[in-house]
């Protein structure tokens, strides 16, 4: 133990050199473990956007799909079909 | 050959409390480990505080480095392991700089980690440790002093000596890390920014490669706590954590916010909370006697004594506090004076005061150097 009597400004330079060059060391490995982060969640970024894509449009789809099933329990086929062939386009609320 | 033991103090601001924090390194017993103390302060602001700081531990034969940039609280802990590491020490204490250490800090938590070489990590007790505190009413009123400190936890290892509890996490306000363990479990994550919940990561990573993450209640360490990281701007207002850091932990440790719940249903830190009382208490009384007062009221000045007093008009049970630490014994229908002489072994009234340890010499010049901090 280094106590108050032994301690001088050479030995408060000497830790702050060996601090200075772990911290340096310590900031380039924390730069590298940053950096590859980055890249790693970039490409989970790309692959989460294309899937968010993809589930939307089936989303969408099953909007429809379920949209004009409940017309034609709701309707009945002649009412539907009558209004469909006449291409009113307009849909009961 | 002893051990060699790193202390190392994160500090950022603070200059009312830093300087009581390290004069109370300064007396931590090196009977048992050899000491370094390391203060690693990450580029405080405060006008005046780094340079009071350089000097103060340049004086004290403390090591002292500022970082040139803020770096945040897992970074800068990091460099402590490093430094730990690359400096041979066995052991490395990470440690908050709002706190009073007590002498045993060293042999206590040492002596604990050299029991089971699976240990990864024991925190001290506290007043203020999370889910793991001893409560204390009014603690910085009550305990924020070098003395107070030591006779507690010297108490407290006459109560426990080397028992140990295993916890779901860690807190780092003063845990010591078996060095070795650190090339097993690795540094602090950066991911958690300025701080905050890296070491509940760091802990639960280390009990996933087999190592215990503990408590030793045999060590009391005063902590002021979560108010200086508002001012700092670590958490926001009204918070006491960052719900971000928490997110991560959730993610990454889906099982532990169970674990922690089953942990506080069965809390044996309560168990131990009820013996750490008694035998406060008791050795306090011991120390500075008893008084059994009308009527509940606080210590008055220079009162060390335990105070009792009787609970409810049919007076079934006495309350029994101590510098803020409070406990209910019940009177079963026997006499009051009877039943606490009995339970402190000695009758009511004032014994002989102890006349405090002589500072060894750094402690000493800190006292010279910070009169208003003694």
């Amino acid at each position: 133990v280094t106590g108050p009597a032994e301690w001088s400004p050479s030995d408060q330079e000497r830790v702050e050199n060996e601090m200075e060059s772990l911290s340096l060391e310590q900031a380039l490995i924390d730069f590298e473990v940053a950096n590859r982060r980055v890249v790693d969640l970039t490409n989970r970024l790309v692959e989460a956007l294309e899937e968010n894509r993809v589930l939307k449009r089936e989303l969408e789809l099953m909007r429809v799909r379920r949209y004009v099933a409940v017309r034609l329990r709701n309707l009945g086929p002649v009412r539907w079909l009558a209004r469909w062939a006449l291409g009113t386009g307009q849909h009961e609320k | 050959m002893k051990p060699r033991l790193l202390l190392v103090m994160t500090a950022y601001n603070g200059k009312d409390f830093v300087p009581r924090s390290i004069g109370s390194s300064t007396r931590v017993d090196d009977t048992e480990c050899d000491v370094d103390i390391l203060v690693l302060d990450d580029c405080s602001p405060e006008p005046g505080f780094s340079e009071t700081i350089r000097a103060l531990c340049g004086s004290l034969g403390v090591q002292y480095y500022r970082s040139p940039r803020n770096l945040g609280i897992p970074r800068n802990v990091n460099l402590g392991l490093l430094r730990a590491l690359a400096g041979g020490y066995t052991y490395v204490v990470i440690s908050n700089s709002d706190v009073i250490y007590p002498a045993n800090l060293a042999s206590g938590l040492a002596g604990v980690a050299a029991s089971d070489p699976r240990i990864g990590s024991v925190m001290a007790w506290s007043n203020n440790v999370s889910v793991y505190s001893l409560p204390c009413v009014a603690p910085d009123e009550y305990l924020a002093d070098q003395a107070t400190v030591d006779w507690i936890s010297g108490s407290l290892t006459a109560e426990f000596g080397a028992e140990v509890v295993d916890t779901p996490s860690g807190i780092s306000f003063c845990i010591l890390i078996p060095t070795a363990a650190l090339p097993k479990v690795g540094l602090m994550d950066p991911v958690f920014g300025r701080g905050y919940c890296e070491e509940v990561d760091w802990s639960l990573r280390s009990q996933d490669r087999g190592l215990r993450t503990t408590v030793a209640p045999s060590v009391f360490v005063y902590h002021m706590g979560a108010g200086t990281n508002v001012g700092a701007g670590l958490v926001a207002a009204g918070h006491v954590t960052v719900p971000a850091h928490e997110k991560i932990i959730d993610m990454r440790y889906p099982r532990f916010r169970a674990d922690l719940k089953e942990f506080r249903a069965h809390n044996p830190i309560h168990d131990m909370g009820d013996r750490a009382v008694a035998r406060l208490v008791r050795d306090a009384a011991a120390e500075w006697g008893w008084v059994l007062a009308p009527a509940p009221r606080g210590p008055l000045a220079g009162d060390n004594a335990v105070l009792c007093s009787l609970v409810g008009s049919k007076a079934r049970s006495a309350a029994i506090a101590w510098r803020g630490f409070r406990m209910e014994l019940q009177l079963n229908g026997e006499s009051p004076s009877a039943v606490l002489t009995d339970f402190f072994g000695r009758p009511q009234g004032a014994a002989p005061v102890a006349q405090p340890p002589t500072p060894p010499l750094r402690a000493a010049q800190f006292d010279t150097i910070y009169p208003e901090h003694v």
